[in-house]
């Protein structure tokens, strides 16, 4: 298995009470709550903790893009890649992703994933997502046209990366007289593609299709396993069976002496996260047009948003890994071979947590994990 | 009178569900985003003393959702063949929020069929300073006292959202309303440099204490249009059909019957 690290960059410092009394870290936190000294501080550390990653033996680090928000401070995560780019020397940098959707001309995003590419020599790894419903009240974008903006964006971009330019290239949203962007990427023909979703039956089954790694963001492994089987037949049916490599896990790791110790240490930071830094009402997280009309009533009846957990409600249903090294290694593997994942995508800082703390606990997972899993595969996967 | 029948006409193809009852002056109403919402007592009443056509837009209610709606001008220019298909002279264009935008969207490019325009709390411009309520990121209990101005009324309207047997309907309007109305936020920047085409008597008919649309827009309209007449009514919100029902029609049938040919 692969472990990436992957930052949410959040605004540690934020008054976790000043956000509860807001309803959302989100789109209506006021930024005059932002404090920039802090703000750099936590930028530096967290850079500080991808490079540590490196030396760590990891197999890449992983970066995003919110707005508007305390729960990530990556507006335009190509900043932050681009600095990554020269100092980590071997290991990969995937952007999860750029949202296609909330910019005018996509030809931006191939020319910035292009040029990280080239710096890269070609480590990068290209993430193409919707955004999430927030980023459309916070970006002025319209979530009727989010899905065909993101199918033609899409188009746009990979044949901006494969077709000699320059040429003309005409849609409903984009309407480009030159498409010939320099640089070209690196990788021939192109980065590889990386889709994360909440778990989309559209963006799984397109995925599948166009042999695009699947990344699962947040979720209970059960539904993970799910979401991975949806994937792997829908490869099946389009004739290209899927390897387990191309299924990540997204999640989070926490690592002490006991379990005990490491749910004590952990839990004010998964508490902080998932119930204060991701926590909005659902007019914000599923604007009208985001989702279809029966997804969005599924999603409502399930009554899942803005539920509050603890930290032993995530691990319980296996959301996230709290424990001592052996109880990790146990339930990761367990987890491996019930959904058939091959990429971990792992959050070691995460909420509030201290950089010290996240720093010792990435220490312990290089340590008591990533040797463990090095050759370690899941026994399903495309045979199934 | 009986409720009339919906029924549709065939628009190249889309059917466009629509009620007409009574006799005298045409009226077309266009509603608002929160659809067309049946044959209403106020319907009823209105339809005593004019000749009223409801339709339901596409996308809303009981309507297909067409390929072709992507802008609030493609309602416009829908609109503009429903008049040329039914024949319409003489008639009178109400058009209530949304459908205030699109009457003046109609009025801007064709005024041949028309002998009066009224726009009830209608969107589409935005005017320096507003302060205009969020309907898309309101929870219901915000956005029903922002909606109306009672609490009785508010009381009435957090009911129907909350009803679960017309969810399907909420989120099936509200999917095409966030289409029209998401960005610019309820308006089009280019309608203010052409409502002086408008050379019609045109009713500015508002809700004092209309929160969605301030009055601020029913000023800005005021502004622009050649011929108006403004017309607030007090203790109401962004609903006078249904919160002030006895202003909104003798304002309106006084209008019309003025206007009328």
């Amino acid at each position: 298995m692969k472990f990436f690290n992957f930052h949410l960059m959040p605004y540690a410092a934020a008054d976790l009470d000043a956000i509860e009394k807001n309803g959302s870290a989100w789109v209506t936190y006021s930024n005059s709550n932002y404090d920039p000294i802090k703000g750099a501080e936590l930028y530096h550390n967290y850079l500080d903790e991808l490079e540590y990653a490196e030396e760590l033996g990891f197999d890449g680090v992983v970066l995003n893009e919110h707005h508007q928000t305390a729960y990530g401070m990556m507006p335009t995560p190509g900043v932050l890649a681009g600095a990554l780019a020269r100092s980590l020397k071997k290991i990969k940098i995937a952007i999860l992703g750029r949202a296609l959707p909330l910019v005018s001309n996509p030809l931006v995003i191939a020319e910035e994933y292009a040029m990280l590419d080239n710096l890269t020599r070609g480590r990068f790894i290209a993430g193409f997502v919707r955004g999430i419903g927030a980023e459309y009240h916070a970006m002025g974008v319209n979530p009727g046209f989010s899905h065909e903006r993101f199918q033609e964006a899409h188009d746009l971009i990979m044949q901006a990366w494969t077709r000699p330019g320059p040429f003309e290239f005409v849609g409903k949203h984009y309407h480009m007289r030159y498409v010939n962007p320099w640089p070209r990427p690196y990788q021939d023909p192109h980065p590889p593609i990386w889709v994360p979703s909440q778990g989309s039956a559209d963006t799984i089954k397109w995925a599948a299709r166009m042999g695009y790694t699947y990344c699962q963001t947040l979720s209970p492994i059960a539904v993970v396993a799910g979401f991975f089987q949806m994937y792997r037949d829908a490869a099946e049916a389009a004739g290209r069976p899927a390897s387990s490599d191309q299924l990540a896990w997204s999640n989070s790791i926490y690592i002490a002496e006991t379990d005990e110790k490491a749910l004590k240490e952990a839990k004010p930071h998964l508490e902080a996260l998932t119930n204060r830094f991701l926590k909005m009402p659902i007019e914000m997280l599923l604007p009208p047009g985001y989702t279809s009309v029966e997804s969005m009533k599924r999603i409502r009846a399930a009554k899942v948003v803005g539920k509050v957990q603890t930290a032993e409600d995530l691990v319980k249903s296996g959301v996230v890994l709290v424990g001592s090294p052996n109880t990790v290694r146990e339930k990761l593997e367990e987890y491996q071979e019930l959904a058939g994942f091959n990429t971990s995508l792992t959050k070691t800082q995460f909420g509030t947590m201290p950089t010290s703390q996240a720093r010792t606990n990435a220490a312990a997972i290089a340590e008591e994990l990533l040797p463990y899993f090095r050759a370690k595969a899941p026994t399903k996967a495309a045979a199934e | 009178m009986p409720e009339p029948q919906l029924q549709h006409l065939d628009m190249r193809g889309f059917a466009l569900p629509y009620r007409r009852a009574g006799s005298g002056p045409t009226v077309l109403f266009l509603h608002g985003a929160g659809g067309a919402g049946g044959w209403t007592p106020w319907h009823a009443k209105l339809a005593e003393s004019v000749d009223l056509i409801a339709p339901e837009h596409p996308g809303w209610d009981s309507a297909e959702t067409p390929d072709w709606l992507d802008h609030t001008t493609d309602l416009a220019f829908f609109y503009l063949d429903v008049m040329d298909r039914l024949g319409l002279e003489n008639a009178h264009l109400v058009g209530h929020s949304l459908g205030g935008w699109t009457a003046a969207e109609v009025a801007i490019r064709n005024t041949s069929r028309l002998s009066s325009l009224t726009l009830l709390c209608a969107v589409g411009l935005h005017a320096d300073g507003m302060q205009a309520a969020d309907g898309f990121l309101q929870p219901p209990e915000e956005r029903v006292k922002t909606l109306v101005y009672s609490a009785q009324h508010q009381q009435m309207m957090l009911e129907r959202a909350l009803d679960p047997d017309l969810l399907d309907l909420s989120l099936k309007n509200s999917m095409i309303a966030a289409k029209l109305l998401w960005q610019p936020r309820n308006y089009n920047p280019q309608l203010s440099k052409w409502l002086h085409r408008i050379d019609v008597p045109t009713l500015l008919l508002w809700g004092a204490d209309d929160q969605i649309a301030p009055p601020a827009i029913a000023d800005a309209y005021e502004a622009l249009i050649p011929d108006t007449k403004k017309v607030m009514i007090d203790e109401c919100g962004h609903i006078p059909p249904m919160e002030q029902t006895a202003a909104f029609l003798s304002n309106l049938t006084a209008f019309v019957q003025e206007n009328a040919a």
